[in-house]
């Protein structure tokens, strides 16, 4: 963590919200050495815990090496989509050394977001699933991963930072540095709960991308049954199976957001919605910028109805409609 | 031990984002981020404070190229690859701003430290602190000599070496293909401690210092503990019998490291800047502290303002390297070497000819060669874009 340059601040600080910390208590910045302190026992618990269940997926068959982090007692790993894309087995080689088999079950391409289980009947040291919706911007995370591949010599370096940046699609940035080898390695709150999964790395140092474990939530079923299905987009936002109402947003106004256009034969079109409308909520949930939108959004499949509520001319108005999948809407560029 | 070729070459996954962020931070966010490292930074002062006069800054006329850490009277430490490229010139500057001149005295090359003499430096040397008391994810901060952190970071590796010649060698090459249990040898190197003891291509390795072996990475992991010069025992199988062999581990011949090539263009990514000198170091700690390399130099602590170790090289995009406080005074207990190219210094011999003090110096080359490299390198991603 480095300080940036000085520039105008908003004023108050960070909320730790959904954070319970005895020693650091909620909605309390860290202002001294104490506090500090406090932070850093936080982090060396979380690690002394989830250093076991952190390991290497290495296949034989590819010759590539990934992470991944048990999340069940039976053996239970959650990794990455692109750490096991192509293969039905790896082998999984734990910080000390110790190696076992693994059976890679399903995969969602679209979210980066597969999982493995370990073949032996032991009983697997592992960590929490935690809730990667509560997470905000300045929530201090701890990566592990197995960066450049299992290495005898050393245990998996650990990364500490903050979270940086929510994206509607339920990944999180932050500025923990990842590298090739740590993807499907673990993000851990301060509580030592899983919340992401490292996924892709962009040049800045403050670009370091994670599947948010509500990405495995929301299709645990089909993940843990072995269904693999979706497609690896290097933008999720042009992924073409994203759920979309089929508007362009021209920005946030008083009261929602006002559409630029809409497209045609879309569903907004289909439920009467035109060029300035200013969308107010969504089922009910207040809609104040794009983002809002988007994170709505992304927690529906296309194919599911919700409920609209827009502002005509200082007239309000409402209507149902089913959302549609963004290549449906907008036929991908030639 | 040695790892087949292919595995040398095994793809690292990760996806490398060409373009933009996947998520960006709105303005409000990095508002909020920047005054939290604020705070985070402010909180330190007082643990950074303990050691601040001891640190200094090392520059090359007016440009600092790293910081020094103070380790006798009148006597700094600082990153030899980064001084030496005009030792005639250096100088330090101090906390309450005095710049003192300083020469190079002596050289400990493998550790990239190089020692000045500061005529009329009055700091009192930094008390090195015991490391061991460093946990994993224990917070570490570089002091600069006006009292505030120039970095903060976590223990991501406790200290290990990373000199391939202290790592213990069999001579096996292992067939990853091969299921278990054990290891099936694929091949044995000539002139080992493998192939002194008699094992051939074909047998299975089922056993090391009375350990079970199931496969590649576990005999891996146990070699690597071992040291060169160490016996092995080793109990494998033939294709008739189970046979036991006491082998004599070698050490690692010395090779550079093989560099993943998408290691290396994901640390290259966005232009990031790493020490010229940032591998084989002995001892020491692993940290994600984003160090400049002008960083290196300065004196690390802890949260107790202990000094832990000296800043020695950021060495890719998630790594820094930190000489602990142990192998800081191991060096110091040795003799430093004579540095070359020393003002007055008679005149050294190369193998081919005679450096003037001023002449190219070849490690000065290089580091030209390497800079061009990296200019074209960025040219053609330009061009690319």
């Amino acid at each position: 963590m480095r300080v940036a340059s000085v520039r105008p601040t908003i004023a108050g600080f960070l909320a730790f919200t959904g954070i319970l910390v005895n020693e650091v208590p909620a909605e309390t910045p860290v202002q001294n050495l104490a506090q500090l302190k406090a932070l850093q026992s936080k982090v060396e618990d979380v690690i002394e815990m989830g250093l076991p269940a952190t390991v290497s997926l290495f296949s034989e068959k590819s010759e590539s090496s990934g992470s991944g982090v048990i999340i069940s007692r039976e053996g239970l790993i959650l990794t990455a989509g692109h750490v096991v894309e192509g293969l039905e087995e790896v082998t999984v080689v734990f910080p000390g050394g110790k190696q076992a088999r693994g059976k890679v079950l399903g995969s969602n391409r679209s979210k980066d977001a597969a999982m493995v289980k370990l073949q032996q009947g032991e009983e697997w040291p592992f960590m929490e699933l935690g809730d990667s919706g509560a997470v905000k911007v300045g929530d201090f995370v701890i990566s592990l991963g197995h960066a450049g591949g299992y290495d005898a010599l050393r245990t998996p370096p650990v990364r500490f930072g903050r979270v940086v940046a929510l994206n509607p699609l339920g990944f999180i940035g932050t500025d923990c540095a990842l590298i090739g080898g740590d993807s499907g390695g673990p993000l851990f709150d301060l509580e030592g709960k899983v919340i992401g999964i490292h996924s892709s790395i962009g040049a800045s140092l403050m670009s370091n991308n994670h599947t948010g474990v509500q990405n495995f939530k929301a299709d645990w079923a089909r993940l843990e049954k072995g269904e693999t299905w979706g497609r690896l987009t290097m933008n999720p936002l042009m992924n073409p199976d994203r759920p979309v109402i089929g508007f362009n947003v021209a920005g946030a106004v008083p009261g929602g957001v006002q559409l630029a256009e809409v497209h045609p034969d879309s569903p907004a079109e289909m439920a009467g919605m035109r060029r300035g409308d200013v969308v107010v909520s969504i089922d009910g949930q207040q809609v104040k910028s794009l983002r809002e939108l988007q994170g709505i959004l992304s927690r529906h499949e296309p194919g599911n109805e919700v409920e609209l509520a827009f502002t005509r001319r200082g007239e309000s108005m409402s209507c149902k409609l089913k959302l549609a999948r963004l290549a449906d809407v907008m036929p991908e560029p030639k | 031990m040695k790892v087949p070729a292919s595995t040398l070459l095994f793809s690292i996954a990760l996806l490398p984002l060409a373009s933009a962020q996947l998520s960006e931070s709105s303005p409000e966010d990095r508002a909020l981020l920047t005054e939290q490292a604020g705070a985070l930074f402010k909180a330190l002062v007082p643990a950074v404070k303990n050691v601040s006069s001891g640190s200094v800054e090392v520059r090359v006329w007016r440009k600092r190229v790293g910081f020094g850490t103070v380790v006798g009277a009148g006597r700094v430490l600082t990153k030899w690859s980064e001084v030496r490229r005009d030792v005639r010139s250096l100088s330090c500057r101090t906390g309450d701003g005095r710049w003192l001149p300083a020469v190079v005295s002596g050289v400990y090359p493998d550790a990239d430290l190089a020692v000045m003499e500061v005529e009329g430096l009055k700091a009192d040397p930094v008390q090195f602190a015991d490391e061991k008391t460093l946990k994993l994810g224990s917070f570490l901060a570089l002091s600069r000599p006006d009292g505030e952190a120039a970095a903060m970071g976590v223990v991501s590796v406790l200290p290990r070496s990373l000199r391939s010649s202290d790592r213990a060698f069999l001579g096996i090459v292992m067939d990853l293909e091969f299921k278990g249990p054990g290891v099936l040898v694929r091949r044995v190197e000539p002139g080992t401690g493998a192939a002194a003891s008699g094992l051939k291509a074909g047998d299975v390795i089922l056993r090391v210092m009375d350990q079970k072996v199931n496969g590649s990475f576990e005999l891996g992991t146990v070699l690597q503990r071992l040291e060169p010069g160490q016996k092995a025992e080793i109990v494998y199988k033939t294709a008739e019998k189970q046979e036991v062999a006491n082998v004599e581990l070698g050490g690692r011949p010395r090779a550079p490291r093989i560099p993943y090539s998408r290691m290396e263009q994901m640390n290259s990514m966005g232009g990031h800047r790493y020490s010229d000198v940032k591998d084989g170091f002995r001892d020491v700690i692993q940290s994600d502290m984003q160090l400049d390399p002008e960083d290196c130099g300065a004196p690390v602590i802890d949260l107790d303002g202990r000094a832990v170790g000296i800043a020695i090289a950021r060495a890719g995009r998630i790594k820094s390297f930190v000489i602990p406080s142990s192998g800081i005074k191991r060096i110091l207990a040795m003799e430093p070497a004579k540095p070359q190219l020393q003002p007055g210094d008679p005149v050294e011999r190369t193998r081919n000819r005679e450096f003037e003090p001023g002449d190219e110096d070849p490690f000065e080359l290089m580091r030209r060669k390497m800079e061009e490299m990296r200019r074209l390198k960025e040219e053609i991603e330009e061009k690319d874009k």
